[in-house]
């Protein structure tokens, strides 16, 4: 398995997280991770939805995951530039020390990098990870994202009951806040304490790793306004499909539920709740947000979207920029309000549920989900300017 | 799930060489009984509850029996024949046509009938018969049947060669919701046969039934409840936490079914949920054309996706184009899979043979449910049926057999 966090068009491929409204507390006060089901309604009739939290298989999880050495590669800069670096950044004199002694400075293709061993993650305090972050993401940005998981939930809750305490003890100890992102840094470390039990250290990843997602039902009873079911599920009319389908639940006596997935288009229902598959992989791109988002209506999935392509190329002549509501299918992309880079895109579905796939990591599916869960991936702090595309008939 | 019946050895290799390896199980179909076509009095609601349970290595499954539309747009396609019923036989002198006949099970009154009062045009070629609405109407039921048997071997008998197939003899709740006029749902009752393997009744008489139609809003209407087609809507029950390893291992389908486990594997340590769509639990490509009639874009390479080309890909993530007339069809069969012995598992291939011919292949879910494309044409969809309605759909002669294989299991 490649060991693929493909970058693309600036995109953030991992996710972290932030608030969550609809999720319940425990009586603890603490989060859950298994929510109730909730229902939304609006012009899309009423949906019936609850969020399930997906791991990747183990076949998506690659070999040199398990490989990995504590390091930090650093890109074109010099040793004595670096330590300069981690004065400012505030490290303390014994990790500079240890920094100095035990690590091993080396030259690789990127530029400069540093391995160390167990001494210096264990000194290491959740200020200076986050510190050291956010120097490595302006440094390095394709190594930083390789080496950074970002935790949904803002808490390592998602282990619970997937490890052993201990193993969940050894994640809470190198986990740290970046803004209002709990992530961390320091996989290879943890595996390493692991030692050779391989089975806990993939169910550790696994649960790193877990997203969650929203599994859904339209509610057809007889209060259903059936014509306005259909324009807006089959999108006006380009899913004619959707009209078969829920015409026939609606004669159906005594059915009175359809989940989404028959009333999504062909290529995400084919995919949703899947892992990247290696047929739609190339040496030069993998599929992420923006795949996923311009193949929603399409029949099969089209490798031309692979290409390195301008972001108009589609988005400027086969949409149209609407000002209105979103509604099922339209195309949702976000660009940082400071520097207008395109960030993220995904697929209106109602409401808060959103189609997408968040980066091209192998590690991420394609699923339903809420946007708030997606969007818990970027700094509370981040602002967006959101612009909605609607596919023109014609396409 | 009915029991296959006891395994016949090796006739399927006499059947249909060149297929069936040698070690493959024959099953011969009991013929059903047959009940009357009824009619509610009143048209709703239906007399049976449309949910049915099913309990096995596959969990519990609970089945919803729907007519599913076809899309309006296609109704557009499909072309409506001359109201005027024409049978087609082989060019016969009268006398042969009272033999062929009363050997294929008319009684000699009925033959009668269709002789006095039909127009008979004879050629060197064909032998045409346009029977009145009188001729049609005395039939029985059992006299359409043996009739139709003859017709259906000739594919210009379009509509015998294909009926149209009620699951059903209930057929109040199989036009539940087609806004279909009682007055026709009642002709349609006087004119539905049983199949030859008695599940299911036949209907062949689209012209006939034309001619009770005083528009074409009504004709659109006719053909729209027509090309309604019978499916289920299945979900997985999960109730009990220590079957889970049981159902993941039969879904799964010795892994085979990976890209489903995530998934399955979330939906099942999530408390609260209880029932899960089983479109979620089929392979990507049988998840995309779940109920999806085809579209132009499923033809772009010339051909419709048949039942092999349906079957060959269910597990396959990008589908291959190859049809059941495709000369590499067999030895695809004899590469990629084996001879399967009872029970089922998920993704067995089931093939229909009709004499030494397959007729038909299509994909063992759960209990007796299957996923089929029943004919390539753009008003067939994919959909969920149990293995006996498949049977009756596709057994025009009463003599259909059934073998089971199973995919190899993937190289890793």
């Amino acid at each position: 398995m490649p060991t693929i966090f493909h970058l693309r068009r600036g995109l953030l491929l991992l996710l972290g997280s932030m608030a969550a409204p609809l999720i319940p507390f425990t009586a603890s006060g603490e989060e859950s991770p298994y929510p109730e089901s909730q229902i939304s309604r609006g012009p899309w009739g009423a949906v019936e939805y609850y969020e399930v939290i997906v791991e990747p298989p183990t076949t998506h999880l690659w070999s040199t995951l398990f490989e990995e050495k504590s390091e930090w590669q650093l890109g074109p800069t010099t040793q004595t530039e670096a330590e300069a670096a981690f004065v400012e950044l505030g490290f303390s004199s014994k990790l500079r020390e240890l920094l100095g002694t035990t690590a091993t400075w080396k030259k690789i293709p990127s530029g400069l990098a540093v391995e160390f061993g167990d001494d210096v993650v264990e000194v290491m305090t959740s200020v200076e990870r986050a510190a050291l972050a956010e120097w490595l993401e302006t440094k390095n940005d394709d190594f930083f994202s390789r080496i950074l998981i970002n935790l949904e939930g803002r808490s390592t809750d998602l282990l619970e009951g997937r490890v052993r305490p201990e193993t969940k003890t050894l994640v809470d100890s190198i986990a740290f806040y970046r803004g209002t992102v709990l992530s961390i840094l320091d996989r290879p470390w943890l595996l390493r304490q692991l030692g050779d039990d391989h089975e806990e250290k993939v169910k550790v990843l696994k649960a790193l790793f877990g997203t969650r997602g929203v599994i859904g039902r339209l509610i057809i009873d007889d209060t259903s306004d059936l014509d306005t079911l259909i324009d807006y599920w089959g999108a006006g009319r380009r899913s004619p499909r959707v009209g078969s389908v829920l015409r026939s639940i609606k004669a159906t006596e005594g059915l009175d539920r359809v989940d989404l997935i028959h009333l999504l288009p062909p290529v995400p229902r084919k995919y949703s709740f899947t892992y990247v598959n290696l047929r739609d992989v190339n040496p030069v791109n993998s599929p992420d947000c923006y795949w996923a988002s311009l193949n929603f209506f399409h029949t099969t999935a089209s490798h031309r979207l692979l290409d390195t392509l301008d972001l108009n190329h589609y988005l400027a002549h086969d949409y149209t920029e609407i000002s209105e509501p979103p509604r099922f299918g339209d195309m949702v992309c976000l660009f940082d309000e400071t520097s207008n880079e395109f960030v993220h895109s995904y697929i209106h579905i109602i409401d808060e549920i959103a189609y997408t796939k968040n980066g091209a990591s192998f590690a991420r599916p394609f699923l339903l989900n809420l946007n708030t869960r997606m969007m818990s991936v970027y700094q509370a702090d981040r602002k967006f300017t959101k612009r909605v595309f609607r596919i023109n008939q014609t396409n | 799930m009915k029991a296959p019946l006891p395994a016949l050895p090796a006739l399927l290799a006499l059947l249909a060489p060149g297929i069936l390896a040698q070690d493959a199980i024959t099953t011969k179909i009991a013929p059903a009984a047959v009940g009357p076509i009824t009619l509610n009095q009143d048209a709703l609601p239906p007399s049976q509850p449309a949910q049915q349970q099913g309990t096995g290595p596959w969990g519990t499954i609970e089945t919803y029996q729907v007519e599913l539309f076809c899309p309006e747009d296609y109704l557009n396609y499909f072309e409506i024949p001359s109201s005027q019923t024409e049978w087609l036989f082989p060019a016969m002198s009268e006398e042969e046509f009272v033999t062929t006949a009363t050997n294929a099970g008319l009684g000699q009154v009925e033959v009668r009938t269709i002789l006095q009062k039909s127009v008979v045009i004879l050629d060197e070629e064909v032998t045409r018969i346009f029977p009145t609405d009188e001729v049609i109407r005395s039939l029985s039921p059992a006299a359409h049947t043996a009739l139709n048997r003859i017709l259906s071997a000739n594919p210009e008998n379009r509509f015998q060669s294909r009926p149209f197939y009620f699951d059903s003899a209930n057929l109040s709740q199989i036009f539940q919701g087609s806004d279909l006029p009682r007055q026709v749902i009642q002709e349609i009752a006087g004119l539905a046969y049983p199949t030859p393997s008695g599940r299911g009744y036949f209907l062949s008489s689209l012209p006939y039934l034309l001619r009770q139609t005083g528009s074409s809003t009504d004709e659109r209407l006719l053909i729209r409840g027509l090309l309604r087609t019978p499916t289920l809507m299945m979900r997985l029950v999960i109730e009990d936490e220590s079957e889970i390893t049981m159902l993941q291992d039969y879904w799964a389908a010795g892994f085979k079914n990976k890209d489903i486990m995530p998934l399955m594997e979330s939906v099942l340590r999530t408390p609260n949920v209880e029932r899960l769509d089983v479109a979620h639990l089929l392979p990507p490509t049988a998840r995309r054309t779940l109920l999806s009639h085809p579209t132009l874009a499923d033809g772009i390479d010339g051909r419709f996706p048949d039942w092999f080309w349906s079957c060959r890909n269910f597990f396959r993530f990008t589908p291959e184009n190859v049809y059941a007339d495709s000369p590499e069809r067999d030895a695809i069969i004899a590469a990629e899979f084996s001879p399967a012995m009872p029970p089922n598992q998920f993704g067995d291939l089931i093939l229909l043979h009709s004499g030494s011919k397959v007729i038909h292949g299509c994909i063992h879910l759960a209990d007796d449910i299957v996923y089929t494309k029943n004919s390539p044409d753009i008003f067939t969809p994919w959909v969920l049926m149990r293995l006996e309605d498949v049977i009756g759909y596709h057994d025009l002669k009463g003599d259909v057999t059934i073998t089971t294989l199973r995919k190899n299991p993937p190289k890793r």
